[in-house]
């Protein structure tokens, strides 16, 4: 901790006056809390300066060439182009940060409006896919680390590495086809809120929480696999086995807790990973959230809307990372000083 | 210390004649340890001869096509495989097999040049990872808030915004990359900046250039080189993705991730028409991971969780 002295003067004197406030922990925690606000800033600031990539006017883009003045002013002043360029800016984050992202231009609703419906789907797809993920993973991960070299062991190394190379709506057209479509034994498209039918809700996302869960969960089973023979290594588990217990016996006793931190690192990253691969996934089975969302209104050019989605989702794994970081700081003071 | 420097420019001028022979052959030697390791992995040799199939194929693809790939024969479409159309033929009776050689280029091309890119993010990161101090900090924290976007979807608002032509879809998915590329360079540079030899050549009076180039790049070339090998996959994913949503390269060219969508949009009760171009696509993703990992144990770094 006093090692923390000779860093870069900025991080130093924050860090300082953060431990004068509260404490190690509680200061690297306050810190973190910063960072990500301050990640939130740039993103979007980001999602401002998308706007800037439409070819010409966005106005004309919006509404076509033949429009008239008058909407072609009244779209330039939805979007806030008839406004400098620096008060846009400044404008765009200060509505963001207040939870007003505009107006569909299409449909002439507030986009948080319609993000906040969009939002429950996606999040529930998110939500099943890492329950997959979580039990797939760390089954798998566990039984190939029970027996190293095993070939159940190498099957499933290679075959992660396999899975990791699979773009997901491969699987998930895939998956359709087979359970859905020739079988029938699910259904092919469509959501059912978790308010009106709980078991269609889950029947309903079955396939594409499976199908965002296959990348996932092959990557959770191998860094699972990896710390957990790691541990293996060490000297405690060393001492433990000499005292004669067995090393699937000090697995789940001890090696299980040493490997929990890292996992919960992966499972952050891979929760935004699958909110990101969800946009795509929930077009193959036609699930009305925010990737749906997004794709409709990037074809009919409603720039609001595109912004927001984008917004919403990196929000998303901004927040979960920062949680996760908060957790592993809580888990393990001695890794987080830095 | 002054005079040192001024005096400096003189012998390098007179000596750069001499050891360039010997520190080729340095560098040739260094270079063909990681070569022979990498020719003797069989995993890195599949998927080598694989990619110098695929773009044979690329270059070659007019010899190769049995049928014009663009030609619909509105009598035979949605056909299974068969002796005059090996793989069949789509929804608007075109051949799958020449629309899977002629995509190849397009498909590739895509990749390569929206990892180029994203290569812009090297500089950057060596700068970065060199520099340290407000440079870093400002480019560390723009660059983390680009990591926060998940990859597709920050290419599906680019394409949002800037319309879709294959040319976007590189440009797309080489802004996503280019954050990526930073950290690995930054990382890489940062580590060698420290180093003792860094001090003796800084105290024997080399510039900030020349160390960036003599000894910052070629300690960082293994990282990168992994991570450019990585990259390409990822593009090539996220290139298909975006078809699948209907956003890639526009439909006269075929490429592979559209004709994976038009299997799939008009043609979805049957499994077979999705075939060819997902293998296909995943036999690419498949090979530059491979090549990835092989590059990162040809340089001798411990990967986790091998034996």
């Amino acid at each position: 901790m006093g090692r923390s002295g000779p860093r870069v003067a900025g991080g130093g004197m924050a860090g300082a006056a953060l431990r004068r406030v509260g404490g190690g922990m509680a200061g690297v925690a306050l810190r973190r809390v910063g960072s990500a606000i301050l990640t939130l800033l740039v993103v979007v600031i980001v999602v401002f300066l998308l706007q800037q990539l439409v070819p010409g006017d966005p106005a004309v883009a919006v509404a076509g060439k033949d429009a008239s003045a008058e909407l072609l002013a009244q779209i330039r002043h939805q979007l806030g182009l008839d406004q400098p360029f620096f008060l846009q800016l400044v404008d765009y984050v200060w509505h963001a940060f207040t939870f007003d992202l505009g107006t569909s231009i299409q449909d002439s609703r507030p986009v948080t409006e319609m993000l906040a419906e969009a939002l429950p789907v996606s999040l529930s797809l998110a939500v099943v896919a890492m329950g997959f993920t979580l039990v797939i993973g760390v089954v798998l991960g566990t039984l190939a680390a029970l027996r190293p070299g095993s070939w159940l062991d190498r099957t499933l190394v290679g075959g992660s590495a396999v899975a990791l190379a699979v773009p997901p709506f491969v699987i998930g057209l895939l998956l359709q086809n087979v359970f859905a479509v020739k079988l029938g034994w699910l259904p092919v498209i469509g959501y059912t809120a978790f308010a009106d039918n709980p078991v269609q809700w889950f029947t309903g996302l079955i396939l594409p929480g499976l199908t965002l869960a296959s990348l996932s969960s092959a990557e959770v089973a191998r860094q699972l696999r990896g710390n957990l023979i790691d541990t293996r290594e060490q000297d405690f588990i060393r001492t433990l086995r000499a005292k004669g217990l067995t090393w699937p016996n000090v697995l789940f006793k001890h090696a299980f807790r040493n490997a929990a931190a890292p996992m919960l690192t992966v499972l952050g990253i891979q929760l935004g990973q699958v909110i990101g691969g969800a946009v795509i996934i929930e077009q193959v089975f036609g699930l009305p959230g925010l990737g749906q969302t997004g794709v409709t209104a990037i074809l009919a050019k409603d720039y609001p809307v595109v912004r927001g989605v984008v917004l919403v989702c990196a929000v998303l794994v901004i927040a979960l990372n920062l949680l996760v970081d908060l957790i592993n700081v809580k888990l393990n003071p001695r890794t987080d000083l830095r | 210390m002054t005079a040192d420097t001024v005096t400096e420019p003189a012998p390098p001028a007179v000596s750069r004649t001499p050891p360039p022979p010997l520190r080729r052959r340095l560098a040739r030697l260094r270079h063909s340890r990681v070569v022979r390791r990498l020719l003797t992995d069989r995993p890195a040799l599949v998927a080598l001869v694989l990619l110098a199939l695929i773009s044979l194929v690329a270059v070659f693809h007019s010899l190769l096509e049995p049928h014009d790939p663009l030609r619909q024969e509105l009598s035979h479409i949605n056909a299974g495989p068969g002796s005059e159309h090996l793989l069949g033929t789509d929804y608007l009776g075109r051949d799958v097999l020449s629309r899977l050689i002629e995509g190849t280029a397009p498909t590739l091309w895509t990749a390569v040049l929206g990892t180029l890119i994203g290569m812009i993010g090297i500089p950057l990161g060596l700068l970065g990872g060199y520099l340290r101090g407000v440079v870093d900090g400002v480019l560390g924290q723009v660059s983390d808030g680009l990591l926060s976007i998940p990859p597709l979807l920050f290419a599906f608002g680019i394409i949002g915004f800037m319309g879709r032509s294959s040319l976007n879809t590189a440009l797309a998915v080489g802004i996503v990359l280019i954050p990526r590329f930073y950290r690995v360079a930054q990382t890489a540079a940062r580590s060698v900046a420290e180093e003792l030899y860094m001090e003796a050549a800084r105290a024997s009076g080399c510039g900030p250039g020349r160390l960036l180039v003599r000894h910052v790049v070629p300690n960082a070339l293994g990282p990168l080189l992994v991570q450019t090998s990585q990259a390409i996959g990822v593009v090539v994913s996220v290139q298909a993705g975006l078809s699948v949503l209907g956003l890639g390269t526009p439909p006269p060219t075929p490429t592979w991730g559209g004709m994976l969508s038009d299997a799939f949009d008009n043609n979805a009760d049957q499994i077979f028409p999705m075939l060819p171009s997902a293998v296909l696509i995943v036999v690419l993703i498949l090979c530059f991971f491979t090549l990835g990992d092989s590059i990162r144990d040809a340089y001798g770094r411990a990967e986790r969780g091998k034996k």
